[in-house]
C-alpha cells in the first residue's frame, strides 16, 4: 500500500488511537483515579470523612493484609515453579521427545485452560470434599489415610491445594507459549548438536533454553501479574480460609469491601495491587522492547 | 404537507395517551434464598392483580453471595427499592452507611406490616428510627434421626457431657454413622454453635454489653464463660462428634448427610425441615434443644432466635409504592401464605392457622415460645469487625491453629479497637 502523507499524518494516527484511548480511560484510568480518591476517605460506616493516608497506615499494621501479601508472593513463587517450570518441561517433551500422540497430549494438557476458573474451583471442591469426594474414595480404595480436615480444611495443605489446582489450570497455557517458541528454533541447530554428540539434556540447556529466553520471560511476567491478581480459584475453593490461611489480596479486598463494609479501605488495597501490577506490566513492556 | 403534519401529530398524541394509560411504577425487590421464591412470586402476582399500576421487579440471590452482593447493589447507582436483611448489625451497617430508609412513619400510621408483635418489630429499631420490617423468625435446634435413636435405645442428650458420651456410643454402634453432621466451609455455621454455647456459659446482661461494646474496657469480652464455651466446642470436635473436614464441608452437604441417614444428629435451623422433607426424610426426625451446660452462668433454656425482614432503600424514588408492597408482603394474610408455601417461621405467628406450617416447624415455634432467653446469631448482632474475628477464628479453632485462649485474646483486642472508634 502506498503511504499517503495527506491521509496518514499525526491527526490520522490520533483518530485511529482515539477509540482505544477513550475505552481505556473510561474502564481503566477513571476507575483507578476513583479508587485512589476513594482510598483517601473513611468508610461510610466510619463517618466517610477525608482521612488522607490513614487507610494506608492501617494497612501497614493489619496482620491479615500481610498474610494476604505473603500468600500472593508465595503464589508467584509456586506458580513460577509449577506453571512455567512444568509447562516448559511438557513443551520440551512434546517438541523433541514425544513422537506419537503429541497432538492428543497437547489437547489434554491445554484443555483445563478453556474452563472458567470458577467452574474449576467448584469441580475441585467437589473432588476434594473430605467425606465423599472422589479423592477420598480413591484414597480409601488404595488404603491411604488422608488428613481428617481434608485438603481444603487443613491450614497446612489448603494453600498448596490451591496452587496445585491453579497449576492444573494454567500449565497448558504456559506449555503452548513455550512450545510455539521452541518450534521457532531452527532445526539445523539441533541437527548440528546431534552430529557433535550432544545429549538430550545438553541440547535442552544449550540450544532450547537460550532460544526460548524471551518466551520464558513473557510467561514469568504473565504468571507474576496473574498471581498477584488471583481471586476466583481461592474464593471458590476456600474463601480465604480456614481462618485467613489462604487469604490473598483479591479475596481480602472483596471481604473488606463487602463483608466488613469498608469500601474505602478496600480501595486502598486495590491501589497497592494496581501499583504492583503497573510495576510488573512496565517490566514486561521494557523486556519486550529490549528483545526487539 | 398539512395532512402529513396532522397525521404525525395524531400518531404522537395516541402514543402519548397509550403511554399514560399504561404508566407503571416499578418497585425493584431484591430477595434472598430459593426457599422464599415460590411465596414471593405468588405474593407479587396477587399484589399486581390488585395494583395494576405497580410492577414488582423481583429477583433473588443465594444466602452466601447475598451477604456481599447486596452491599454492592446498595452502593451502586441503581439500588433495589426493597431488600432482604437480617436484623442486627447486618441491617444496622446499612443505616450507618446511609443507604437504609427510616420507615417509622409507615409503622406509626398503622401499615399492615406493623401488625407483627412489637418485640419483633423492635429488632429493627436503631438510632431513634425504625429501619426495617420483620418477615420471618429463624431459630436453630438439634435434630435427631428418630428411627436410629429408637432402634438403639438412645434418648436426646440433655447436657453437653451426655452429648459427647452419646457421640462415642454412636461411633461404637455404627462406625460409619456420623454422630453430628457439620459443615463449616461457610463459617457462620461455627458461629451458630458459638452463639448458643456463649449463651449457655455467660449471662445475658454481660453478653449484651459485649455485643454492643458498652461494657467497660476491663470487662469487655473478658467473661471466663466465653473461654469455657470455646473449650466445650473444641471437645465436641476432638471427641469425634463431627464428620471429617468440617472446615471444607458445605453446610448443604451436612444437611444431606442427616437427611440420607449418614448422620444421627445435626444442628440445623428452622429453614431445614422443608429441606429434609424435600430429600425424602419427612416424618423421620424430631427436634431437641441444645444441651445444657452444667454450672453455666447463662439461662439453660435459652435458644438462638433471629429476625429477618426487609429494608427500604434510602435512594428509592418510589417510597410510597414500595411501602404499599411491603405492607402487602407482610400482611397477616401473606404471612399465612408464606408459611404454607415456604415453611418458614412467620414473624407474625398470630396470623397463622393450624396446618399452615409443617408440624416440625410448629414444634420449633412452641419451643421458642417456651425459651426464657433468646439470642440472635453473633454475626448479626456483634459489631461487624469483632464478628469477623469470631467468624475467622472459629475456623482456626477447628483447624487447631489457635487455642481457645488465643481466640478470646483476638476477640478482646478487636473489641477494644472497635470500642475506641465509638
Amino acid at each position: 500500500m502506498i503511504y499517503n502523507r495527506k491521509v496518514h499524518g499525526t491527526y490520522f494516527d490520533l483518530v485511529m488511537v482515539l477509540p482505544a484511548l477513550l475505552l481505556f480511560s473510561i474502564f481503566i484510568v477513571w476507575p483507578a483515579v476513583e479508587a485512589i480518591f476513594t482510598s483517601l476517605y473513611a468508610s461510610p460506616n466510619r463517618g466517610g470523612d477525608f482521612v488522607g493516608l490513614a487507610n494506608y497506615r492501617e494497612m501497614v499494621g493489619d496482620p491479615v493484609f500481610w498474610i494476604a501479601m505473603k500468600n500472593n508472593l508465595l503464589f508467584i513463587l509456586c506458580n513460577l515453579v509449577f506453571q512455567v517450570g512444568i509447562g516448559t518441561i511438557f513443551a520440551a517433551l512434546l517438541d523433541r521427545g514425544v513422537r506419537r500422540f503429541s497432538t492428543t497430549m497437547r489437547t489434554i494438557i491445554f484443555a483445563p485452560l478453556v474452563i472458567a476458573p470458577v467452574a474449576i474451583g467448584v469441580v475441585w471442591s467437589m473432588l476434594l470434599e473430605p467425606n465423599f469426594g472422589m479423592v477420598r474414595q480413591l484414597a480409601n480404595t488404595v488404603g491411604i489415610k488422608l488428613p481428617s480436615q481434608g485438603f481444603l480444611g487443613n491450614p497446612d495443605l489448603a494453600f498448596y491445594s490451591i496452587v496445585a489446582v491453579g497449576a492444573w489450570n494454567y500449565i497448558g497455557f504456559m506449555m503452548t507459549i513455550m512450545l510455539a517458541s521452541m518450534q521457532a528454533i531452527p532445526r539445523d541447530l539441533y541437527e548440528a548438536a546431534r552430529l557433535d554428540g550432544s545429549s538430550a539434556i545438553q541440547t535442552f540447556f544449550h540450544i532450547t533454553l537460550p532460544g526460548v529466553k524471551g518466551a520464558l520471560i513473557l510467561c514469568s511476567l504473565i504468571v507474576i501479574v496473574g498471581s498477584f491478581k488471583t481471586f476466583e480459584i481461592v474464593y471458590v475453593l476456600t474463601r480465604g480460609g480456614p481462618g485467613n490461611t489462604t487469604q490473598v489480596l483479591g479475596t481480602y479486598i472483596v471481604e473488606s469491601a463487602f463483608t466488613l463494609f469498608r469500601p474505602n479501605y478496600a480501595a486502598g488495597m486495590s491501589v497497592v495491587v494496581l501499583i504492583v501490577a503497573i510495576f510488573f506490566g512496565s517490566l514486561q513492556v521494557l523486556t519486550s522492547r529490549k528483545r526487539k | 404537507m398539512i395532512k402529513n403534519g396532522l397525521y404525525a401529530t395524531g400518531i404522537a398524541m395516541s402514543a402519548l395517551l397509550a403511554n399514560v394509560a399504561t404508566a407503571e411504577t416499578t418497585v425493584v425487590f431484591q430477595g434472598m434464598g430459593a426457599e422464599r421464591e415460590a411465596f414471593n412470586k405468588e405474593a407479587i402476582r396477587l399484589f399486581e392483580e390488585q395494583n395494576p399500576d405497580i410492577k414488582i421487579d423481583y429477583s433473588w440471590v443465594a444466602n452466601e453471595p447475598y451477604k456481599t452482593g447486596i452491599k454492592v447493589m446498595l452502593e451502586s447507582n441503581s439500588p433495589p427499592d426493597l431488600y432482604f436483611v437480617w436484623a442486627g448489625s447486618f441491617a444496622n451497617d446499612f443505616v450507618d452507611s446511609g443507604v437504609a430508609e427510616n420507615i417509622l412513619d409507615s409503622y406509626e400510621r398503622g401499615d399492615a406490616w406493623g401488625e407483627a408483635p412489637a418485640g419483633v418489630v423492635d429488632q429493627f429499631r436503631y438510632k431513634d428510627g425504625l429501619y426495617g420490617a420483620p418477615g420471618q423468625l429463624y431459630t436453630k435446634y438439634f435434630w435427631k434421626n428418630d428411627a436410629f435413636f429408637e432402634e438403639n435405645n438412645l434418648t436426646a442428650p440433655e447436657t453437653i457431657d451426655e452429648l459427647i458420651g452419646m457421640c462415642h456410643q454412636i461411633r461404637e454402634i455404627d462406625p460409619l454413622m456420623t454422630p453430628v453432621s457439620f459443615g463449616a466451609s461457610e463459617s457462620w455455621t461455627i458461629n451458630h454453635y458459638l452463639t448458643i454455647l456463649f449463651q449457655r456459659h455467660v449471662d445475658l446482661e454481660t453478653m449484651q454489653g459485649d455485643w454492643h461494646l458498652t461494657n467497660d474496657e476491663e470487662n469487655l469480652w473478658a467473661h471466663p464463660g466465653y473461654l469455657n464455651a470455646l473449650k466445650d466446642f473444641k471437645r465436641l470436635e476432638t471427641e469425634g462428634c463431627f464428620n471429617d473436614g468440617i472446615n471444607s464441608v458445605d453446610p448443604g452437604v451436612s444437611r444431606t448427610m442427616f437427611a440420607t441417614e449418614l448422620a444421627a444428629m445435626t444442628f440445623c435451623g428452622s429453614w431445614c425441615p422443608p429441606i429434609f422433607n424435600s430429600e425424602g426424610f419427612e416424618g423421620k426426625y424430631s427436634a431437641f434443644p441444645f444441651p445444657k451446660v452444667e454450672g453455666g452462668a447463662g439461662d439453660q433454656t435459652g435458644a438462638l432466635v433471629g429476625v429477618q425482614g426487609y429494608q427500604v432503600s434510602a435512594a428509592t424514588e418510589e417510597r410510597e409504592a414500595t411501602l404499599k408492597f411491603l405492607s402487602w408482603l407482610l400482611s397477616p394474610e401473606m404471612h399465612a401464605l408464606q408459611a404454607r408455601l415456604s415453611g418458614q417461621l412467620s414473624a407474625n405467628a398470630t396470623a397463622l392457622k393450624e396446618g399452615d406450617l409443617p408440624k416440625e416447624s410448629v414444634d420449633l415455634l412452641n419451643r421458642v415460645a417456651q425459651a426464657n432467653v433468646s439470642v440472635p446469631p453473633l454475626n448479626t448482632i456483634v459489631e461487624t469487625s469483632v464478628s469477623d474475628v469470631i467468624l475467622k477464628s472459629g475456623q482456626d479453632l477447628v483447624a487447631g491453629t489457635v487455642t481457645p485462649e488465643e481466640f478470646m485474646e483476638r476477640v478482646r483486642t478487636q473489641a477494644l479497637e472497635a470500642k475506641s472508634r465509638m
